[in-house]
């Protein structure tokens, strides 16, 4: 292969480090500030989730030097997250969607059920 | 026959060229690093799942601070720094001349010192995390059949769960905080047993660079192992909120 | 036709090659030479073969009639172990390890794999997770069938742990083989060698490697909370400790059917080959086969919930499941045609290894087109968990993945060993492999159709006479795999020193010496035409490129 991986010869600079780890500190301390606020929970998952995102991104940009690297590992790197979200939504589809057509099927609604017996603990 | 004879020691035969070496042994690390988040998926898939057959649970554990918010907050800054100085350690190395001069002499020191301090947040991270386990145990939140009666009668008589003492002495319950700490012990300590693997990584690491053994053509080792220490940092970015602060 | 720009030594003049290069059992055992970590691989999957055939015969004997002989309990560990050593052991492994492992840097052009002290490594992880199955086998057994599935796995008193342990190390080696053969392809491929010039057999072994990246861990993640699941009763797979057993078979599925693609694209690639060196004919369709190789791999991850039709998944997710996996018929149906248009007007060889790749051609057909009653909804109500499922499976992988694997044991064998099997010999057991082969398995359609469950000891008296048909068939199946073996083995002192390109392949491992020297190539040679491109064909500048 002769095309030239350059992320071994280009130096990231200092200011960039510790740009983004001062970014780092600053999204913790917004996620850890905005779980005091008693959002709901769907919106309280979103907004972590997002914050949480956009530190991965900038770790894997930088301190990772995707920024720099060769298209592929990007690409694969990305494309992990494809096949991840795809095993994720699948099966969270199923889980939601059980006693749509049968009733009875629907394992969701039978744990919702105070009247069961949850697991006995002795 | 290619010129081996001139080729150094750390140069592989059955590479041509070092950038051909070096570019095969980060892709190699990449897909290793693929498959690292693959397994981690399933670890985020069972919480996904139980979160959605126990959302109260989860909600009030959330709620109740059963899981100390400082403690995990700490371990999140520490394990960022942690990165940072990883970081630093392969910008040294990157920059470590090919010749042994007084230069190189600094860089390397610099890259031991930034392995090392590495090491110590790693431990800290690990110091933390057993702190908490410790608490857990001696409340007994411990995972699915060993969380202890006693903590769970008690958590029902105080209204932190919702449900009733039957007849029998089994606890009636809609929520199932057994289940957050399995979720939560087999996250925390998977990710955690990646956390001590690294620090040994590192440790050797540190022992190859005081033998001097990088050059800024010679040190995949350093950049590879920093991926994954990246990547750690990078699940415990997903698994804090997850696990503490989402309610 | 020779595109090497340095000599390549023959067997005579040379007299080293790899296999007498170093001498002595240790040389073998910290070897690095891909060749004999294929040679190695090959033989601890035959090993494994003949235990997982022995206890398929031992399945088949219960099944003679329709009285229990060894009975529930013993039965259950039978065909349980039967699976779990045919997957994890022997069908896995059994092509890219052993076969893909000696033949992809050669067909690259390359001196190794890019890491080969890793591919060492994987070895011995192989070997370190078989002991843990052999561990299984001696103590307690396993009777939850190879699929593990919750609730029975987490309560059962058989040796599940060490079974889950086994597996998950095996899966490690799997792991690292498919890293190694990735980085290669992209990293080592000879100069002159574009992502066109490559055989298919590497588009196969690479399509294959991505797929044990991105699959088995999710089987490692399972297996690990299963074990978790059985020893801390943490409760996410068991419905009495809050779990949810159909969410085992997600995790489970997620991998278990994308690994039934890393078994047979292999097998897909080892025919591309065949089919055309033994019918002196350029490919087919080369880009419809390499595009659909990559689409198989990629469309196998989102199919897996059709193992779960009927488990209690949700009847929207069936639908889902059920339209994919219909989607993935495609891409395999091309291949095939390609393939058979491939042999249309060429020069057709009638040798052991092109009756072969005929035989898999019928096989796979059948078992391919017996998944689609099974991955439409409608009718797997009825075949689900019949022997109509255990048919197919065995038509795909048993015969598909096994003639092939077959097949390319004697398309390469003079390569590995430089010596010619004897051709009267190989066809003779050829057609009765074949025919006892069909007559094993497709009994088993008829049986589920009418209803035979699978996984039963004793069933209805209007089962008996499919049962016995297939019984007796096995029995000779096996006698012929036995054959196979002995004239192979045979071959090793008495067959006639092969030629050093007894087919005419224009790939380049035939480039090299038979057998190759120990660092494959003298210098490094340069691709020039492409792997179909047999010298007697003239090809049209103005025609569209293959």
């Amino acid at each position: 292969m002769s095309s030239h991986d350059h992320a071994e010869h280009h130096v990231t600079p200092l200011k960039v480090y510790f740009g983004v780890y001062f970014a780092l500190l600053f999204l913790t301390i917004v996620t850890v500030g905005v779980s005091y606020l008693g959002l709901p929970p769907t919106l309280s998952i979103i907004v972590a989730m997002v914050v949480a995102s956009i530190k991965a991104f900038l770790v894997s940009a930088w301190f990772m030097h995707l920024a720099h690297d060769t298209k592929f590992n990007v690409l694969f790197f990305v494309a992990s997250l494809w096949f991840i979200a795809v095993f994720f939504i699948f099966t969270t589809s199923d889980l939601a969607s059980r006693g749509r057509v049968m009733k009875a099927a629907d394992t969701f609604e039978y744990r919702l059920d105070k009247a069961s017996k949850a697991p006995a603990v002795k | 026959m290619s010129a081996h004879e001139d080729q150094p020691y750390y140069h592989a035969h059955h590479f041509h060229t070092m950038d051909q070496q070096n570019a095969s042994l980060k892709l190699g690390m990449w897909a290793f690093l693929v498959q690292e988040l693959l397994f981690f998926s399933g670890l985020f898939m069972a919480y996904i799942s139980m979160r959605f057959f126990y959302p109260e649970t989860f909600e009030l554990v959330q709620h109740k601070n059963l899981l100390s918010i400082p403690w995990g907050a700490t371990n999140t800054l520490v394990l960022l720094t942690s990165s940072l100085t990883m970081a630093l350690a392969v910008r040294a190395a990157q920059m470590l001349p090919m010749v042994k001069n007084d230069e190189e002499k600094k860089i390397r020191k610099s890259l031991m010192n930034y392995l090392l301090v590495t090491c110590v947040f790693a431990g800290m991270f690990l110091v933390i995390k057993y702190v908490e386990y410790t608490h857990k145990i001696h409340d007994g939140l411990l995972p699915g059949k060993f969380y202890s009666y006693d903590a769970w009668k008690a958590q029902i008589e105080d209204n932190t769960f919702a449900g009733v003492v039957g007849e029998g002495g089994e606890l009636i319950i809609t929520e199932a905080p057994q289940i957050f700490f399995s979720v939560y012990f087999m996250m925390t300590g998977v990710h955690g047993l990646h956390v001590l693997i690294g620090v040994g990584v590192i440790l050797w690491l540190y022992l190859r660079a005081k033998r001097g053994e990088f050059n800024r053509e010679n040190f995949a080792a350093v950049e590879n192992v920093g991926l994954y220490w990246h990547l750690v940092d990078l699940i415990w970015i997903f698994l804090f909120p997850l696990l503490y602060l989402v309610q | 036709m020779s595109t090497s720009t340095t000599t390549v030594a023959g067997t005579e003049e040379h007299g080293s090659n790899y296999l007498n290069a170093k001498k002595g059992i240790m040389s073998w055992l910290i070897t690095i030479d891909h060749k004999r970590i294929g040679v190695m691989y090959l033989a601890w999957i035959l090993t494994f073969f003949l235990a997982g055939g022995l206890l398929a015969m031992a399945v088949r004997y219960e099944l003679l009639d329709p009285q229990p002989t060894f009975g529930a309990e013993v039965y259950n560990k039978i065909f349980t172990l039967h699976g779990a050593i045919m997957v994890f052991l022997v069908l896995v492994p059994a092509i890219p390890a052993s076969i893909g492992n000696f033949v992809l840097p050669l067909m690259l052009g390359a001196k190794d794999v890019a890491f080969p002290k890793l591919n060492l490594l994987s070895f011995y992880i192989y070997v370190l997770g078989s002991l843990f199955l052999i561990y299984t086998l001696v103590t307690n057994q396993l009777d939850t069938g190879w699929t593990f599935y919750t609730p029975y796995s987490a309560r059962t008193s058989t040796a599940v742990i060490s079974a889950l342990t086994g597996a998950f190390i095996l899966g490690f080696s799997s792991i690292l083989t498919g890293l190694n053969f990735m980085v290669t392809v992209h990293m080592m491929r000879a100069p002159g060698m574009t992502w066109r010039k490559m055989p298919l057999f590497i588009w196969a072994l690479y399509a294959t490697s991505l797929i044990q990246l991105l699959a088995t861990p999710v089987i490692a993640v399972t297996l690990f909370l299963l074990v978790f699941e059985r020893m801390f009763g943490i409760g996410i797979f068991d419905p009495a400790l809050g779990g949810d057993p159909v969410l085992f078979q997600h995790f489970f599925w997620f991998y278990s059917h994308p690994v039934v693609y890393v078994m047979v694209l292999p097998a897909f690639g080892v025919i591309s080959e065949t089919v055309t060196v033994h019918s002196r004919k350029h490919i087919f369709g080369y880009t419809a086969i390499a595009a659909s190789t990559i689409a198989i791999a990629g469309v196998g991850f989102i199919v897996w919930g059709h193992h779960l039709f009927l488990s209690g998944q949700s009847e929207l997710a069936g639908a889902i499941f059920s339209f994919i996996t219909f989607g993935v018929a495609v891409p395999t149906a091309i291949k095939t045609c390609s393939w058979i248009a491939t042999l249309y007007k060429g020069s057709v060889r009638w040798n052991t290894t092109m009756l072969y790749t005929l035989g898999f051609l019928w096989i796979f057909t059948i078992g391919g087109l017996t998944g689609l009653p099974l991955a439409t909804l409608a009718t797997d109500v009825h075949f689900h968990d019949t022997y109509f499922v255990v048919a197919h499976f065995h038509y795909v992988m048993m015969g598909g993945v096994l003639f092939a694997l077959i097949t390319a044991i004697h398309h390469w064998w003079p390569k590995m060993t430089g010596r010619m099997f004897s051709e009267k010999a190989g066809k003779t057991v050829f057609f009765f492999a074949f025919v006892t082969y069909n007559m094993t398995f497709a009994p088993q359609f008829v049986m589920g159709a009418q209803g035979m469950p699978r996984r039963y000891h004793e069933y209805l008296p209007q089962f008996e006479i499919w049962h016995q048909i297939s019984s007796y068939a096995s029995f000779g199946f096996g006698l012929s795999l036995v054959g196979v073996l002995f004239y192979l083995l045979y071959s090793l002192k008495n067959g006639e020193k092969s030629p050093q390109n007894p087919w005419g392949g224009v790939s380049m491992e035939w480039e090299t010496a038979t057998p190759p020297i120990e660092h494959n190539f003298e210098g490094q040679p340069i691709c020039k035409n492409g792997p179909y491109d047999f010298p007697e064909i003239e090809v049209d500048p103005n025609a569209a490129a293959h």
